[in-house]
């Protein structure tokens, strides 16, 4: 009987494991190294974090009847008491960074000794992550720049950290983390063929100073591409190039959906870039919001992680956001919750898919955060009572968002006035 | 985008313009945003429209900057744009606007809105 079991039955706990696809599970053979346990139908562990592993011990381990479960990311609420990378390490890859920075900027140019220089320090970082580093453990980012030169190593740092911890917490593939954190510190790397004048000038840039300073994501691509140029038996990930390319892409949905594309606010181009080029922008953005100039203060990740949710729809696509959010908010705010109970909410429904290229229209509504489920700030219980797309007051409704796929929170209410003013509506009696 | 800075306001105002030259010389046209705020620091500034022509937001951060300019905390902030839609309404008023209108406007109500935001 104990035999038998587990054949066909599942013991693992669904709600703390998700079975993954043979496909995607393919994808994982080969080269690559686990960085996470994948387990079976009865919680044993088949494959172990660390070894690579083919796909003729995956279509074995199939042929038996097993099936591949690895723990949910979501589920799990870890301790946030612990720094997941020291801060003297972080330093330390800053000073690398400005010597190598320091040599290209002289030169123009990155040669592929240079390139290995970034990978190696990057790769070294990442050895250090460990598997619970995937449920807890707080990123702080480096935050006193002392000067202006040092501004855009840390900031290449801190981009990089923010996309390897992104990819180490969403993605089972050591080669997805490695590229992705390289993608984010070399991002701003044409900075280093802009005029010092500008890139370091505290406050405002003029016009002009703003179109020079934009080439920074061509002069970027050119310097990767140049890398190869020299070296042409050696291949750079695209996704490192494109990092460099369109990280300022903007995405801007509302407007005239027949409107000429604009160069830059594009929804269709937008889609069309890798995930991580996307998520790789709201990187470079939650690093600016948080880094205390010489010329301004940088805001607590809090209000930061609150700005990037309301950015949904213009800057960046509603999913991205809250894939960005749901990975990184917890290990950025110390393991807080970044909504709370009280808030009020601006909620997005449909754009369901109903047939080729058809789908139910967007509406919005009002809502008022009832519940957080402990760790999970973006799908809380709410309470809906105002249809903002008709402008009129709803039955109130209490939602689990949790089971509702179609409701995703755009908006969090932050100025005084609006506050008000929805309070007002939510009091009255309907 | 157009920034329009009001010295005074008159009941000229609170009807509805064919065009921006119709505001008369009591007010100044700007087309730069940098030079716009830079002006809002120097002083006689009424109220604040400002014109939204693109489905761009940027018009919206402008706001947000006005807010953040000494002097200029409790100024009538009026956004006017061509985007119907929930969230720019929304991002308006997060950004510290007094009023978001969008065309095609009805001259009555927008009159109403206009007196209310100039605080008439
Ligand atoms: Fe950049
Ligand atoms: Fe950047």
């Amino acid at each position: 009987m104990e035999d038998f079991a587990g054949k066909n039955e599942i013991a693992i706990d669904l709600s703390r494991y998700e079975e993954i696809s043979h496909s995607f599970f393919e994808k994982l053979s080969g080269e690559k190294i686990l960085t996470f346990n994948i387990y079976d139908q009865n919680e044993n562990i088949i494959f172990h974090a660390g070894k690579s592993i083919t796909k003729e011990e995956i279509a074995e381990k199939s042929k038996q009847g097993i099936r591949f479960f690895i723990p949910r990311i979501s589920e799990k609420v870890g301790n946030y008491d612990y720094e997941i990378f020291s801060q003297d390490r972080i330093k330390s890859l800053a000073e690398n960074t400005a010597a190598t920075y320091a040599n290209v900027r002289q030169t123009g140019t990155m040669t592929y000794e240079q390139y290995l220089n970034t990978h190696r320090d990057m790769v070294e970082l990442l050895s250090n992550l460990k598997s619970e580093d995937r449920y807890g453990g707080v990123l702080s980012l480096l935050k006193d720049i002392s000067n202006f030169d040092y501004y855009t190593y840390v900031h290449s740092v801190n981009v990089g950290l923010l996309a390897m911890v992104y990819q180490y917490k969403t993605s089972y593939n050591a080669d997805r983390i490695r590229t992705m954190s390289i993608a984010g510190y070399l991002h701003d790397i044409g900075k280093l063929r802009i005029p010092k004048e500008i890139v370091d000038k505290p406050g405002p840039l003029s016009k002009e100073e703003m179109k020079i300073m934009l080439e920074h994501t061509r002069e970027g691509y050119r310097i990767l591409a140049d890398v190869e140029k020299y070296s042409p038996q050696k291949k750079i990930s695209d996704l490192i190039k494109y990092g460099a390319l369109f990280h300022h892409r903007k995405f801007v949905i509302y407007g005239y959906p027949n409107r000429k594309e604009r160069d830059g606010a594009s929804r269709e181009f937008y889609f069309k870039l890798p995930e991580e080029v996307r998520i790789l922008g709201i990187c470079d953005m939650y690093d600016a919001l948080t880094t205390t100039t010489p010329w301004r203060q940088g805001n607590e990740p809090r209000t930061a992680l609150r700005y990037i949710l309301n950015t949904s729809n213009y800057y960046f696509s509603v999913s991205d956001v809250h894939l960005f959010l749901k990975a990184l908010s917890l290990s950025l705010n110390r393991g807080r919750d970044f909504l709370e109970e009280g808030n009020f909410v601006m909620i997005e429904s449909g754009g369901r898919i109903v047939g080729k290229d058809q789908r139910t229209p967007i509406s919005y509504e009002f809502a008022r955060i009832i519940e957080i489920f402990r760790g999970r700030p973006l799908t809380p219980r709410v309470e809906v009572f105002y249809d903002a797309t008709l402008n009129r007051k709803k039955s109130r409704i209490q939602i689990d968002l949790r089971s509702d796929n179609f409701r995703k929170i755009v908006r969090v209410i932050e100025s005084p006035r609006m506050n008000a003013m929805l309070r007002k509506l939510y009091m009255e009696k309907n | 985008m157009a920034f329009v800075i009001l010295n005074e306001v008159r009941e000229h105002d609170v009807a509805l313009h064919r065009s921006l030259d119709s505001f008369n010389e009591r007010c100044e046209i700007f087309r730069d945003e940098r030079e716009f705020l830079q002006r809002l620091g120097g002083g006689n500034v009424r109220a604040v429209i400002v014109v939204i022509y693109s489905e761009s937001l940027d018009g919206l951060l402008v706001i947000e900057k006005v807010r953040k300019i000494h002097g200029m905390e409790q100024i009538p902030v009026v956004a006017i744009s061509v985007i119907k839609h929930p969230l720019p309404f929304i991002d308006a008023y997060e950004r510290g606007a007094d009023e978001y209108f969008t065309f095609p406007l009805n001259e009555q109500e927008f009159a109403q809105k206009m007196r209310k935001a100039l605080k008439m």
